[in-house]
């Protein structure tokens, strides 16, 4: 194997027992999400690999900030920004987007930017609003690799929400 | 077997059958003796005469207990001529640079034609490099006067058919050589280069790159057939490591790697920020992807690997 990709899987494997040691929401998640790749692969549904990736990167995105939380504590600059952490998973989406579809990756990431500065303001609670943005990328990858294995990046998404909520509940 | 007094093992090479029509499938045996009382670890390789290794020797294969162990393996062998099969083996680096104790021996195996047309085939080179080319040669001859019209029917590249409708990595020189009572004899040259288009239609295509590195380290049997001949013709190529990375694809994994570390520790220190999660999405994609293209080539998912072969040699198809 690459140094370079046994070097990241180390990586992964440190961020993955903190965030099962400190979340059990992260070990449901993180079985779910495997569960979902062993039924994708029994059913040879090719299709679906990359909402698995995708999962993945957003279960990874979420164990960082729970690691925080548990690591660092809650600061006040996590609670301003907790409203920007709804933009991730459209982060995830458009950066996935880039290896077929590099222009609308591209463009999925620009208007992420300006997401964030948004969100940041608009989602200090989390309003319905904000479920859609947080929910929208689950719904764009059933209808871009139309495929059910897709919802697991909505359950991934859910922890996230719960992460969210745990931060702003903080205040 | 001669051995001299410091002498610790001994090999010799046989082959059976060691004259064929046509070409068939011909059983290699191994000999190898161990003088000393304990047992020790060789390895080596059996290599055609154009360097092409068909079999490979090592790990637990090359452990050989006191008096000796015989290793045996076939391979299908074709093309007209005598073919010289070389066995080395050491007790070292399983490299012949006069490094630890080293043996060779040798067998000449010789195929005769069929019918009235003479034909065999040579790679050159033998040894290939990811990214690079080889270019075989078919020689066709006639043994009397005759006219006949031999049509190239497909090309085999380790198993698989990879022309016709196969890679733009194959180029055939022509498709019909005709040999008359003034032609008796005629070349067909098939280039192959073994590179990512290859490597797409040979495993399939990952979601990530390509599996172009997995054609290293093994054999291939290259095998042409023709309409009017019963048997194909057929050579080996050994497929070597290189580093077919462009410039941007190292600094993608490089970069990709300190990015990671970086943003991860950044974004657990530090707390949320819009560029330590634009890098930590966009370093982990490759490491992702290519994780995943990992997990397709180990359960074949999507992709193929090699070809089943029970014939306990290095040469994929052969």
């Amino acid at each position: 194997m690459e140094t370079s990709l046994a070097v990241s899987i180390f990586l992964w494997a440190v961020l993955t027992l903190l965030a099962i040691a400190y979340s059990r929401r992260a070990i449901v998640c993180l079985a779910i999400l495997v569960g979902s790749g062993y039924i994708a692969l029994q059913s040879n549904s090719i299709e679906s690999l990359w909402s698995l990736i995708a999962s993945f990167m957003l279960w990874m995105a979420t164990a960082i900030i729970t690691i925080r939380r548990n690591i660092i504590g809650i600061t006040r600059r996590d609670v301003e920004n907790s409203g920007t952490l709804v933009s991730i998973p459209f982060l995830i989406f458009s950066v996935i987007l880039l290896l077929e579809h590099p222009e609308y990756g591209a463009a999925g990431i620009l208007v992420w930017f300006f997401l964030w500065y948004y969100l940041k303001n608009a989602c200090k609670n989390l309003r319905a609003l904000c479920l859609l943005f947080l929910y929208l990328p689950t719904i764009l990858f059933m209808m871009l690799y139309r495929t059910p294995i897709s919802l697991v990046y909505g359950v991934c998404t859910l922890w996230l929400q719960k992460e969210i909520e745990t931060l702003q509940n903080s205040k | 077997m001669v051995a001299s007094p410091n002498q610790q093992f001994a090999v010799s090479l046989e082959a059976f059958p060691r004259e064929l029509e046509g070409g068939e499938i011909v059983y290699f045996t191994v000999h190898v003796e161990n003088f000393v009382s304990t047992a020790i670890s060789l390895s080596g390789f059996v290599e055609e005469e154009n360097g092409a290794v068909i079999k490979r020797i090592d790990g637990f294969e090359g452990r050989i207990p006191p008096g000796g162990k015989n290793i045996s393996f076939s391979y299908t062998i074709h093309g007209v001529g005598n073919h010289t099969f070389k066995v080395f083996l050491d007790n070292s680096d399983g490299k012949p640079n006069s490094v630890g104790e080293e043996h060779w021996d040798e067998v000449r195996v010789e195929v005769k034609p069929t019918g009235n047309v003479i034909a065999s085939m040579s790679c050159d080179p033998a040894v290939v490099p990811l990214d690079g080319s080889t270019t075989c040669t078919v020689h066709l001859g006639l043994k009397s006067a005759d006219t006949v019209t031999l049509n190239l029917e497909e090309v085999d590249f380790g198993g698989k058919r990879v022309w016709p409708d196969g890679p733009s990595s194959m180029v055939v020189s022509r498709k019909t050589v005709t040999l008359t009572p003034a032609n008796m004899q005629e070349d067909l040259t098939v280039t192959i280069t073994v590179n990512d288009e290859l490597a797409n239609y040979y495993f399939g295509k990952p979601v990530y790159r390509t599996y172009i590195d997995k054609f290293a380290g093994h054999s291939y049997l290259i095998g042409v057939k023709f309409d009017a001949l019963g048997y194909p013709v057929s050579d080996a190529i050994t497929v070597v490591y290189k580093d077919t990375r462009s410039g941007t694809d190292k600094a993608i994994d490089y970069g990709s790697t300190a990015g990671e570390i970086i943003s991860t520790a950044q974004l657990v220190a530090e707390g949320s920020n819009p560029i330590g999660w634009m890098v930590f999405a966009l370093t982990s994609l490759p490491k992702f992807g290519k994780a995943a293209s990992e997990i397709q080539w180990i359960f074949e998912w999507g992709v193929n690997g090699f070809p089943q072969e029970n014939d306990n040699n290095a040469v994929v198809g052969g």
